[in-house]
Order: C-alpha cells, then structure tokens, then sequence
C-alpha cells in the first residue's frame, strides 16, 4: 500500500548540501552581475530569438482531432558562437467523447468547461501561453517586446500526415514568409537573417519589437 | 529581489524546487541544474511576493516550466535514455515508496508530489501544473493505484511461495 507519511520522509533525504546551497547563492549572485553588463548586442539577439519564438498554431480545418508537432528548432548565431537553442513544446487539441482536450507535451488538460463559461480556455506558462478558442484552436504564444508587440509565427500544419508550413507575420505587414527554420543574426546585429527549410535567406531589420524587410 | 531576502528564499524553499525538479527530471545532475535556473530567475524577480505562500507558489511553478524545459530540449530527448532514478533512498520502507513514485509516468509523479509532499490542495497543484483539477484528481487516483499495485507486488514478492501441483 501507498503510505503517504512513508513517502514524505523519504523525500525528506531528496535535499541539496548545505555547502551546495551556498555554492548556488554565491553562484547565482555572481551570474547576475555577469548578465547585467553583458553587451547591448547580445540582448538584441536574445529578444530577436525570443521574437522568432511567437508561435501561433492553429488547424485549417475543424477535424475532429487537431493536432501539430511543433519541433520547429531556432537558433541564433552570434559572434560569440551559437547562443541558445530552444524547441516548441509538441501541442495538439483533441475531441474525445464530446470533451475537447489540450495536450501540452506530457500534460493533458480538459479544457471543454473553461471554453463553455468563457469562449476560450488559456493556459498560462511561466514563459508562453496557449490560447484554445470555440473552434478548437490552439495557438501558443510567446511575448516579445515591453509593449506587448510581437511578430509571430503561425503554423498551420493542415491534417497529421500532411507537411507543416510555417509564416512569420508581423503584426501589421502580413505574411513576411513561410518556411522558418533557422534564425541568424548578421554582423551588426540589427539585422536577421531567416532561412527557410530550402536554404533561401530573406533578411529583415529587427527594431526590438518587430521584423520588417531589410531595405 | 534585495540580496538578504534572496538568501532567505534559498535556504527556505532551495529543497523545495530541487525536489520538485527530481521528481520531474529524475536525473540529480540535472535537477541542480534546473535549481539554480529558478534561484538565477528569484534572483532577477522585481516583483515582491505578497507572503511567504505567495513565493513557494512561484517557486514550485517556476521550477515545473523549467524542468519542462529540460525534458523537452532537444538534446535532452537525443541523448538521454529513460532510466529508473538513481538518487538517493533511504532503506526500507521509505525507499521502496520513493522508488515505486519515481517509477511512475512523470504526468503521475508531480501531482503526487505537489499533495502528499508540499500539502497542495488539487486546486493549487492544478495552478502550479497548469491543468485542470478534475484532471490532476484522475492523475492521483490513478497515480495510487499504480502504486498500489507495484507496492502490494513487491510485499508479496518477498515471501512468494510457488503453488505446486498435487497430482
């Protein structure tokens, strides 16, 4: 049998050293200052990749289950060599039953009565947000920019055994390109380079806030 | 967040988001890692907690996203194998019930964690986990009885006798 207060003092012994724990303050307290004084530069291209993270994903059709993988990987280059590399969480909304589901990598969350009280069921994490509307649409955000603008890019990935597409759009130039595979950051940092999955380059100026086409 | 208050936060509640981040990663390494990530994130924090409640609950949040994070990196997913948790447990009883959770599908384990460990209601783990209620109550039922049966399996294991047949 499953005894709770068993279970309770054996994770009592899950703990970190104390001189691990002081490690990590002083750890922490050092990288902090690092980050403070790192290079504008770098800040840009992290919110560039950041920006090239706002996805929205939605189903061209109402099937019965509607789903994407979303294993679009961005990276950014920088001058200092690759400077992070980050993957979309797998997403799909699923009718079961009459019920509608969000499944979230391993979490799978009934959202049918959120959209019946309130038209939509969001999920807020600690670094995106998923939006399920009436129609069963799903779209995954992330936020960009103090303002709250964002490019984002939409997926729409048709049915499962079809081929994804994906567009970055902004938010008022429309479609800019469909295709975002790789995000690189050119010398001056002020510009960004998006290479689709056939190895054509578009390049576009990032203002902090949003691309639009390089000039 | 002031430097003194930081420090605090850390040696009150850095237990918590590692264990948190075990459950979740079952991989020690990687739950420090994930550990400092959270403290790096406080750290940074220019928002003040409301009560000592308030910043457990952002802690255990925060510390589910990125052991998330973690699970679902690329590379994590290219290179390393789905193993039985190799961290520490005491003998006897408690070791057998920590291993037999650690067994458990990760959807299973957290939400165990979050109830019978850190006292949540199933509202408040439905919050940290981002799920609905009636889902993380389903996941806990079901969480019990797997261990449930694992458990009772291993008990009878210890004294199993082989039926003969009498002819």
């Amino acid at each position: 049998m499953f005894d709770p207060r068993s279970y309770r003092e054996a994770c009592d012994t899950l703990a970190l050293d104390t001189e691990k724990i002081e490690e990590m303050i002083l750890m922490t307290e050092n990288s902090s200052k690092k980050t403070q004084s790192r290079p504008a530069r770098v800040a840009l291209v992290a919110a560039a990749m950041a920006a090239a993270l706002c996805v929205s994903a939605a189903a061209a059709e109402l099937p019965a289950v509607k789903e994407f993988f979303a294993t679009v990987f961005v990276t950014v280059k920088t001058d200092e060599g690759m400077l992070s590399g980050m993957n979309i969480p797998t997403m799909a909304v699923e009718e079961r039953e009459g019920r509608t589901f969000l499944l979230l990598d391993e979490e799978e969350i009934d959202v049918t009565d959120a959209i019946a009280d309130g038209g939509e069921y969001l999920y807020e994490g600690e670094d995106f947000t998923v939006r399920v509307d009436a129609d069963g649409e799903a779209t995954l955000t992330v936020p960009c920019g103090e303002d709250g603008k964002a490019i984002s890019i939409t997926t729409r990935p048709g049915m499962k055994d079809e081929k994804a597409t994906y567009n970055v759009v902004t938010d008022s130039d429309g479609t800019l390109k469909t295709g975002v595979y790789e995000v690189t950051s050119s010398e001056n940092s002020e510009a960004v380079s998006i290479v689709d999955e056939e190895g054509q380059v578009f390049d576009y100026q990032w203002d902090g806030v949003q691309l639009t086409p390089a000039e | 967040m002031t430097g003194e208050a930081f420090e605090q936060a850390v040696r009150d509640y850095g237990n918590t988001v590692y264990r948190v981040a075990c459950h979740a990663v079952k991989d020690r390494s990687e739950a420090e890692d994930v550990t400092q990530t959270v403290l790096l994130r406080l750290y940074q924090n220019a928002t003040p907690f409301e009560s000592g409640e308030h910043l457990k609950h952002w802690l255990l949040r925060v510390a589910v996203n990125e052991s998330r994070k973690v699970l679902r990196s690329a590379w994590r997913k290219r290179t390393v194998p789905l193993e039985d948790w190799d961290g520490p447990a005491p003998e006897g009883e408690e070791g057998g019930v920590l291993e037999a959770v650690m067994a458990l599908e990760a959807k299973y384990r957290l939400p165990i964690y979050l109830y019978y460990y850190e006292g949540c209601s199933i509202k408040e783990a439905a919050q940290i986990l981002g799920a609905n209620p009636s889902t993380i109550q389903t996941r806990l039922q079901r969480g019990r009885e797997k261990l449930k049966y694992t458990l009772t399996e291993e008990e009878e294991g210890e004294c199993h006798v082989r039926p003969q047949i009498v002819p």
